[in-house]
C-alpha cells in the first residue's frame, strides 16, 4: 500500500494551484529566526556568552526537526551529530528523486478522465485532478473550499448515507465503492462511480483519502434500457403464464368431469384419457414453474437482515420425512450468520437445493449434506457452502445448470428445470450471487455469496445485534 | 332451510360455468341461472328471486366489483356473494371482502379443491338461512 500514496502525498508545503496540484518543496528558514533574534539581543547584553550557547543548542534541534519530518519513520537517533552535513544532502537526494516520482504522477493523474482528489487526514485538499472542473462544472479552488466530502455536497440527497458508509470504511481503513448521481454545477444530473481508498504512511497509518470519480452515465443509458427491455420480458412471462391458468383449470375440470363417465368407456378410450391427464399435469407443473419465476422478478423484495440459521432449521423441518427416510447425514455450521434477504425467499433457496440433493442423490451410498461458512474474506460479503455427496452434474452441464429449463439428468428424473433458476434469481436479487463446483459421481458444492447486512459488518456490529446473536 | 333457493352463475366463461354448476349439483338450490354478462345477471336478478350469486371477478371487460356495489345499493335484496377469480391478489381479495362479498375463492387451485372450497362456502351460507 506504501506505493500508492508516497508521491503525491503529504509534503508539508504542498498547495492546491489552479491547475491540479502544485507540489513545492523548500528550505525551512524557520529554525534561522532564532538565530537571528538572539544574535542582536547577544550585541547588546552582557549575557552574550549564555545567550550565544543556548543559540547552538537552538540551530541544533531547529535544523533536525525538518529533517526528521521528511523522513519520519526516521533514523536520525543513528546520525551522529557531526554527519548532520550528511544527513541535509541525503533529504535533498531523496527530495529530489520525490520530487521526479510527484512530477510523473501528477503527469498521469491530470490526464485522467477522472475526478481524482486527495485529501489530508484534517480533510484539507491536497490535490484535485483538472477534469473534475469538466465533470462536475466546480472549479479547482471551489473544490478545494469545500474540502474532502466535496462529492457528497454535490450529490443527490439520496445517496448521502451512501457516502457516509463509505467515509465510515474509511475510517475502518478500507476502500468503498458506489454509484451515485450528482448535480453538475450547470443543473444536470450525471451518474458517476465513486471509489474511495485511504492511503497509508509507511508506519501503516491512515494518512491520506482518496476518491476517483467516474462518469458513467452513459453506461446507465445502456444498463437502463437492458433493464426495460428485460422488464418487459418477464411482465409478458408473467401475464402468459398468468392467463395460462385459466385454460388449464378448465381443462383439468372437464378431464375430471368425464371421470364420471369412465364406467361407459372402452379401455382403449381410458388409456388415452390417461395420457391427457398426464400431459395436463405436466403442463401445470410447468406453468407454475414459469409463474413463480416470473414472480420474483415481478415482486419487489424487502430485503432485512435474517438469521440463516433459523432458515435452516425451518427447511430441515419441512425435509423431516425425506431425511428420516434416506438417512441423509446433516452437518450443518453453528456460525452461520445473519445475511440480508427476505426470509421466506431464503427458505425458498435452501428448501430448492435441499430438494435437489435429495432428488439428485446417489442410491449406492447415504446421503451427507454440509452447510457450512467459507473463511471470510471480505467485511461486506459472506459465502455459505452447500455440500452433497450426489451423483453430480455433468461437466458440459455446469455452465448452463442456472439457466431457467435446463437439466442436467433428462427426462429420467421428474423437473422442470426452474428450482436453480429460482436460486440464481433471488441470489441477485439479495445482491449476492451463486456459483456451483460439481464432479460427476463425487457429488456437487453451492457456494451462496449473500450480502452482509450493514451492522453486521465485523468492525462495527451494534450491540443489540450482537446480543441477538448470542440468544 | 326454506324450500326453494335460487343460485346465480355470472362467469363469462361457460367452461367454468358449467364447472360452478357441477360442484354445485349436489345442494339443495332449486333454480340455478347463468349469466355471462352484469347486464343479463342485474336482469335475471330483478326479475327472479336471487338467493346467492357465485360471481366472477374479471369478466370480459367488466369487473364483478360493479355487480357487488350495485347489490350492495339495493336495499331490498338480501343477496350472498361468493366471489370465484384466477386473481391470488391480496388486493382483490380485500377489495370484494370490503364490498361485502361473503367469500372469495380462487380459480388457481386444482378444480377438485375449486369444488370442494365452493361447496363448503356454499353450505355454511345455506345453514345460516
Amino acid at each position: 500500500m506504501s506505493e500508492d500514496h508516497s508521491p503525491l502525498l503529504p509534503c508539508k508545503s504542498s498547495c492546491i494551484g489552479s491547475t491540479g496540484a502544485i507540489v513545492k518543496h523548500r528550505w525551512n528558514l524557520l529554525p534561522l529566526l532564532p538565530l537571528l533574534v538572539f544574535g542582536v539581543i547577544a550585541w547588546w547584553s552582557p549575557l552574550s556568552a549564555i545567550i550565544l550557547s543556548s543559540l547552538v543548542y537552538s540551530i541544533l534541534i531547529f535544523a533536525f526537526i525538518p529533517l526528521w519530518q521528511a523522513n519520519p519513520c526516521g533514523t536520525l537517533h543513528l546520525v551522529k551529530p557531526w554527519s548532520w552535513r550528511n544527513i541535509v544532502l541525503k533529504f535533498l537526494e531523496e527530495n529530489k528523486n520525490q520530487h521526479t516520482e510527484i512530477v510523473r504522477c501528477k503527469g498521469i493523474t491530470d490526464n485522467l478522465p477522472a475526478a481524482v482528489l486527495i485529501a489530508d487526514a484534517d480533510g484539507k485538499v491536497l490535490y484535485c485532478s483538472p477534469y473534475t472542473e469538466v465533470l462536475t462544472g466546480y472549479s479547482i479552488d471551489e473544490v478545494a473550499a469545500a474540502g474532502r466530502d466535496f462529492m457528497a455536497t454535490v450529490m443527490h440527497e439520496k445517496y448521502r448515507g451512501t457516502y457516509a458508509r463509505a467515509i465510515q470504511f474509511f475510517d475502518a481503513g478500507e476502500p468503498y465503492q458506489f454509484q451515485h448521481r450528482f448535480m453538475h454545477k450547470t443543473g444536470i444530473e450525471v451518474w458517476a462511480e465513486t471509489r474511495t481508498t485511504p492511503l497509508f504512511n509507511a508506519d501503516g497509518d491512515v494518512s491520506a483519502f482518496l476518491s476517483v470519480t467516474l462518469n458513467i452515465s452513459q453506461q446507465m443509458v445502456y444498463q437502463r434500457q437492458v433493464e426495460l427491455r428485460t422488464k418487459e420480458i418477464e411482465d409478458f412471462t408473467y401475464m402468459i403464464s398468468h392467463d395460462l391458468k385459466s385454460p388449464l383449470f378448465t381443462l383439468r375440470g372437464m378431464l375430471g368431469l368425464l371421470e364420471e363417465y369412465n364406467s361407459q368407456l372402452p379401455p382403449q378410450a381410458l388409456e388415452i384419457f390417461s395420457h391427457v391427464h398426464r400431459a395436463v399435469q405436466r403442463l401445470e407443473t410447468l406453468v407454475n414453474s414459469v409463474l413463480e419465476y416470473a414472480q420474483i422478478s415481478a415482486t419487489s423484495l424487502a430485503l432485512e437482515p435474517v438469521p440463516l440459521r433459523d432458515v435452516l432449521t425451518q427447511v430441515c423441518g419441512d425435509f423431516a420425512t425425506d431425511i428420516v427416510a434416506f438417512q441423509v447425514a446433516l452437518s450443518i455450521d453453528e456460525n452461520l450468520p445473519f445475511v440480508e434477504g427476505e426470509r421466506v425467499r431464503l427458505s425458498q433457496i435452501f428448501a430448492n437445493l435441499m430438494s435437489n440433493a435429495i432428488k439428485y442423490r446417489d442410491q449406492s451410498r447415504i446421503l451427507t449434506l454440509e452447510i457450512a461458512v467459507l473463511p471470510q474474506h471480505s467485511k461486506r460479503q459472506i459465502t455459505v457452502f452447500f455440500r452433497d455427496n450426489g451423483t453430480g452434474i455433468p461437466a458440459n452441464k455446469v455452465s448452463a445448470i442456472f439457466s431457467p429449463f435446463q437439466r442436467a439428468h433428462g427426462a429420467s428424473i421428474e423437473g422442470t428445470g426452474i428450482g436453480l433458476a429460482c436460486v440464481k434469481k433471488l441470489m441477485e436479487k439479495f445482491g449476492g450471487e451463486v456459483e456451483v463446483e460439481s464432479e460427476q459421481g463425487t457429488g456437487s458444492t453451492f457456494f451462496l455469496t449473500f450480502r452482509l447486512p450493514p451492522h453486521h459488518h465485523s468492525f462495527a456490529p451494534s450491540s443489540s445485534l450482537r446480543e441477538q446473536r448470542t440468544k | 332451510m326454506n324450500a326453494s333457493c335460487s343460485l346465480l352463475i355470472v362467469d363469462d366463461n361457460d367452461s367454468h360455468r358449467l364447472l360452478v354448476r357441477h360442484a354445485l349439483a349436489g345442494t339443495s338450490f332449486t333454480h340455478i341461472f347463468e349469466s355471462a354478462t352484469l347486464a343479463q345477471a342485474i336482469s335475471i336478478i330483478e326479475l327472479n328471486r336471487i338467493d346467492l350469486v357465485v360471481l366472477d371477478l374479471n369478466l370480459d371487460h367488466e369487473s364483478g366489483l360493479t355487480l357487488l356495489t350495485w347489490l350492495r345499493t339495493q336495499q331490498s335484496l338480501a343477496i350472498k356473494v361468493i366471489i370465484i377469480s384466477t386473481s391470488r391478489l391480496a388486493s382483490d381479495l380485500k377489495r370484494c371482502r370490503l364490498e361485502g362479498a361473503h367469500d372469495y375463492i380462487p380459480k388457481s387451485d386444482s378444480p377438485e379443491v375449486f369444488a370442494l372450497e365452493l361447496q363448503q362456502s356454499v353450505a355454511k351460507i345455506l345453514a345460516y338461512r
